[in-house]
């Protein structure tokens, strides 16, 4: 049974990734991020070119999911990228953390100073929602089901929606997740507990439907 | 609540439904759980709630959006600011010769401000009065 579930979430994952550039954090690309680092530290052009087409997606995908407006987030994860390149040196490789766990803490981080400051008030750009609708009409439901499971999760305090972002749908292990957060391990644990008692409760009448379905 | 209930569910909110991913420990343990049809069901049930989660989808990143970054990094590299002209600097002078040079100029400059009877010069602030006047 174990089995036919990891067969059955690996599926889902790929339903979810709609993003062919997106790389998966392997051991082997935390080694040559880190070199690509050490030439980027040097000056090397090529170098922060090739670590902006490695990462993009993967922090495009994770800072749309606070911001939920395409051009927002494509100017946070530029200004990231591009205080990268301006000061290497923020880079430490001597503290053992890969690349990618270093980089999800400064998007993320950079995501909720964004949305404190600018944007109280959390609205989710649907719009390419809303074409989809348009050419599959027959997806309405599961469109509809899909606002409604934003709106629950924009309702998450702040750190219960950004456990669930990193552990769920970023695929961190719980501990890389407490790394990026800065919290304890327990503590991330807790959070990812609230946020996904609170959701079940929230979308108990959609789980319903899907049973059904 | 049983005791292995309560357990199953946070190992289920702290790593997903997926047992074989979790931690050694954890995962000895929870397929063992799953020997219990109500363990079992508890775990059939998150695995539904992770469909659901699941339906939250993220449109893709604009296929031009890294080139986009990469241009713009060019821009930047091409028109350093102030705090990429300081190292540039001290690349080229040495800092200690860069700090004799400020001294003297401060030397200078304060030599000839005391040089002067009122500490400016008066005649170039006439002058311009001068021009003033004139304009009007």
């Amino acid at each position: 049974m174990g089995r036919a579930i990891i067969r059955q979430r690996q599926t889902n994952t790929k339903v979810v990734s709609l993003f062919p550039q997106g790389t998966e954090p392997t051991e082997e690309n935390a080694e040559s991020d880190a070199l690509l680092l050490e030439h980027i530290a040097e000056g090397d052009h090529g170098a922060f070119a090739e670590l902006v087409r490695r990462h993009t997606a993967r922090f495009f995908r994770v800072a749309y999911r606070f911001l939920g407006n395409r051009s927002e987030t494509e100017d946070i994860v530029q200004d990231a990228f591009l205080k990268l390149w301006e000061r290497p040196g923020l880079w430490q490789s001597d503290k053992n953390t890969a690349f990618t766990t270093w980089f999800y803490r400064i998007v993320v981080n950079q995501c909720l100073d964004f949305v404190k400051k600018k944007r109280p008030l959390q609205l989710i750009d649907d719009s390419w929602i809303e074409d989809e609708r348009q050419t599959h009409e027959k997806n309405m439901l599961e469109n509809e089901k899909q606002r409604l499971l934003e709106q629950q999760i924009a309702k998450l305090p702040e750190r219960q929606r950004t456990a669930l972002n990193l552990c769920f749908y970023e695929g961190l292990s719980n501990k890389e997740a407490a790394d990026v957060m800065g919290v304890r391990l327990k503590a991330l644990q807790a959070l990812l507990m609230r946020a996904k008692t609170t959701l079940k409760e929230g979308l108990k009448f959609m789980s319903g439907g899907t049973e059904h379905a | 609540m049983p005791n292995r209930e309560i357990r199953l569910r946070e190992l289920l909110a702290y790593y997903g439904s997926d047992i074989a991913n979790w931690p050694e420990t954890a995962r000895t343990w929870g397929l063992k759980a799953l020997e219990q049809p109500e363990l079992a069901a508890l775990v059939r049930e998150e695995q539904r709630f992770e469909q659901l989660l699941l339906k939250r989808r993220v449109p893709a990143a604009s296929p031009t959006f890294a080139e986009r970054i990469i241009a713009a990094s060019q821009i930047r590299s091409q028109a350093p600011g102030f705090a990429g002209w300081i190292p540039e600097l001290l690349a080229i002078v040495r800092p200690s010769a860069l700090a004799a040079m400020l001294v003297l100029g401060f030397t200078i400059g304060f030599g000839m401000l005391t040089s002067s009877p009122h500490g400016r010069d008066t005649t170039f602030v006439q002058s311009t009065s001068d021009d003033e006047g004139a304009i009007l």
